[in-house]
């Protein structure tokens, strides 16, 4: 570990409890768009944690994965958005308790 | 390859493949842009997979090679996956086109989506470091949401979309913390000369010389090691579909396009297990030691073989319950993730012995996906009970389903009894008895289902207001069906065929797919 390596575990503390919050916010929150603010949460703990490796390491890797994510998390949120609108114009609806037309 | 163009700090010959079905699916959505329609733009898409397969045949090198920056394999296995993977979407396509006209909905974007899925499987399957796996795997997985939600004022489809794409981007996020963890251990390993040389730190030729090293007598790393491990499991099984994380497949082959359905359930899956496998193999999870194999990492192993043995268990028993096909289907192909994973379990040559269970299966899927996608009566009606004496009525479209049904099921002169038996024989060699044993018994239980189907088909009562399936016989589905049917007969009978130019692939990472498959 280098000269950051103190401040860098609070870092990676956020990061973790970051994604665990995204993590319970999925689980337990039912409209669909929080769910979907709660996933982008998750992917954002993940590229701080990227970040502060990419510092204590010296190396570029994780910096560049972190704009990578970045725009696979700007496409996801094009796709999940556009599925939600289609969605509340059919139901009025995007509780996600209420998304049981299949059954087994 | 005198005209290699340095254009990218590699030669960009070795990336052509990829690069020529990148042109071909922009061409495809300016075509769409300027309203061609018809015919003429699957037709084009399958041309233009078909060449790219060639082209990769033709370019990949038969021993290992990486091009941009040594993200991306070209040569060894890498050819070889390329040829597979445009196959499903070329299979697919045979299916598509009616289908979507039926319904009077033909959506042509549909053509470029294909051929973005397909370019994200090769990325995905062919990584050789794990950015590139992750952005393959989310550019197939955004075409694929696309896919289940198409049809837009169908709530049935903005369901099954809806439950995707958040199950789907849940299971990524995980996949992609444990990249991350992934990476802060392995820059822990302090290299004499400069980092600098090493290029990118998440290569996996990399990772395989720097993860010992930082494992080696530190407790902590083993652990995170573990949890990431763990974590990248949690994203390649939920793309997989296998036991813990399997309960979005049915809602989702369901609510999608039945042809689509099939692409998803054999391409995407493929490429899935693939891009596991590689990495698998890349990072040494088996090592040979006088002739015996052993694990590296047994705790890992464990829980690839119990999530194998769940899966091929509550696959099959849920699956014998259903009555509606499409869903019976996607428990199917629950349980038979589970039977590749099997292999997975059984070191080397279990790899093999999985990627050639996975080539035959997206052949027989991909053909019963289609053919009950043909057989809808009305938009995504797939109950069992409409299948009752089709065999009258429809005699060559019932001997066809009844070809895919029987190789599904696994009886010998098709194509999937060699699948399976490969799988099976690997596993009890690796001294996998009890997996094996359970595999051949849920097979049993697979029999049930599937033959239920084709004793529906030949001894059930007619039904009055069954659609005329012979009608729905146009050339293009005809073609497709003869296609898969004779492919599954002649790998049946001659699986060294195929076999033996996987074998060489992975065996030797210097196989010669070309000589092999007389090129």
């Amino acid at each position: 570990m280098e000269s950051l390596a103190p401040n860098a575990f609070s870092y990676l503390a956020v990061s973790i409890v970051m994604f665990a919050i995204g993590t319970i916010g999925v689980m337990t929150r039912r409209n669909g768009i929080v769910v979907f603010m709660c996933i982008e949460l998750m992917l954002n703990a993940v590229n701080l944690s990227l970040v502060t490796f990419s510092r204590m390491h010296n190396d570029p890797t994780g910096s560049m994965l972190v704009f990578f994510v970045m725009c696979v998390a700007a496409a996801e949120a094009v796709v999940g958005l556009s599925i939600i609108i289609a969605l509340f114009r059919n139901k009025l609806d995007i509780d996600i308790n209420n998304l049981n037309i299949f059954k087994w | 390859m005198e005209f290699s163009i340095d254009l990218l700090g590699q030669s960009t010959v070795q990336i052509l493949p990829i690069l020529f079905l990148l042109l071909v699916g922009l061409a495809l959505m300016m075509l769409d842009a300027f309203k061609v329609h018809g015919k003429i733009l699957p037709i084009l898409t399958g041309l233009g997979l078909i060449f790219s397969a060639v082209l990769a045949l033709a370019y990949g090198s038969p021993s290992s090679q990486v091009a941009f920056f040594g993200m991306l394999e070209t040569g060894g296995i890498a050819p070889l996956v390329h040829v597979f993977l445009c196959a499903s979407g070329l299979f697919t396509l045979f299916f598509l086109p009616d289908y979507l006209k039926r319904y009077h909905r033909p959506i042509e974007d549909v053509y470029a989506l294909l051929v973005f899925a397909v370019i994200g499987m090769v990325l995905m399957a062919n990584a050789a470091d794990l950015i590139m796996t992750f952005i393959g795997l989310e550019t197939m997985s955004m075409c694929l949401y696309i896919f289940a939600a198409m049809y837009k004022t169908e709530e049935r489809s903005n369901e099954s979309g809806f439950k995707y794409f958040l199950l789907g981007s849940f299971a990524s996020a995980f996949l992609l913390l444990g990249i991350s963890l992934i990476y802060g251990l392995s820059g822990m390993h302090q290299l004499p000369q400069a980092k600098v040389s090493m290029g990118s730190l998440l290569n996996l030729d990399v990772l395989a010389n720097t993860l010992p090293n930082v494992l080696e007598g530190s407790n902590v790393n083993e652990i995170i090691f573990y949890t990431a491990i763990g974590l990248i499991l949690i994203g390649f099984l939920f793309k997989v579909a296998a036991f813990p994380f399997h309960s979005w497949t049915p809602d989702v082959y369901e609510g999608t396009p039945t042809p689509l359905a099939g692409f998803m359930a054999t391409g995407g899956k493929m490429a899935a297990f693939i891009a596991l496998g590689v990495i698998m193999q890349k990072l040494n999870f088996f090592y040979i030691e006088n002739g015996v194999e052993f694990e590296t990492y047994p705790k890992i192993i464990q829980v690839l073989a119990i999530a194998s043995l769940l899966t091929m268990i509550y696959g099959n028993i849920v699956a014998a319950r259903q009555t509606n096909i499409k869903r019976m289907l996607a428990y199917s192909s629950i349980a038979h993730s589970g039977y590749v994973l099997l292999g997975f379990c059984a070191g080397g040559d279990g790899f093999e012995a999985s990627l050639f269970y996975l080539f035959i299966y997206t052949l027989m899927n991909i053909g019963a996906f289609g053919m009950v996608g043909m057989a809808e009566r009305q938009y995504e009606d797939t109950h069992m009970d409409h299948w009752k004496g089709l065999g009258k009525k429809a005699p060559y479209f019932a001997a066809a389903m009844s070809v895919f049904l029987f190789s599904l099921t696994g009886i010998p002169p098709l194509a999937g009894f060699m699948a399976k038996y490969q799988v099976f024989i690997t596993a009890i060699r690796a001294d996998l008895i009890l997996l094996a044993t359970v595999g051949i018994l849920t097979s049993v239980i697979g029999a049930y289902y599937y033959i239920r189907l084709i004793v529906y088909m030949f001894f059930g009562e007619e039904q009055e207001t069954a659609p005329d399936l012979n009608t729905r016989f146009t050339w293009m589905p005809a073609t497709g069906i003869a296609l898969l049917v004779a492919l599954i007969l002649f790998f049946g009978v001659l699986p060294s065929t195929i076999l033996s130019p996987i074998d060489k692939v992975v065996e030797s990472g210097l196989g010669i797919v070309m000589a092999s498959l007389g090129m």
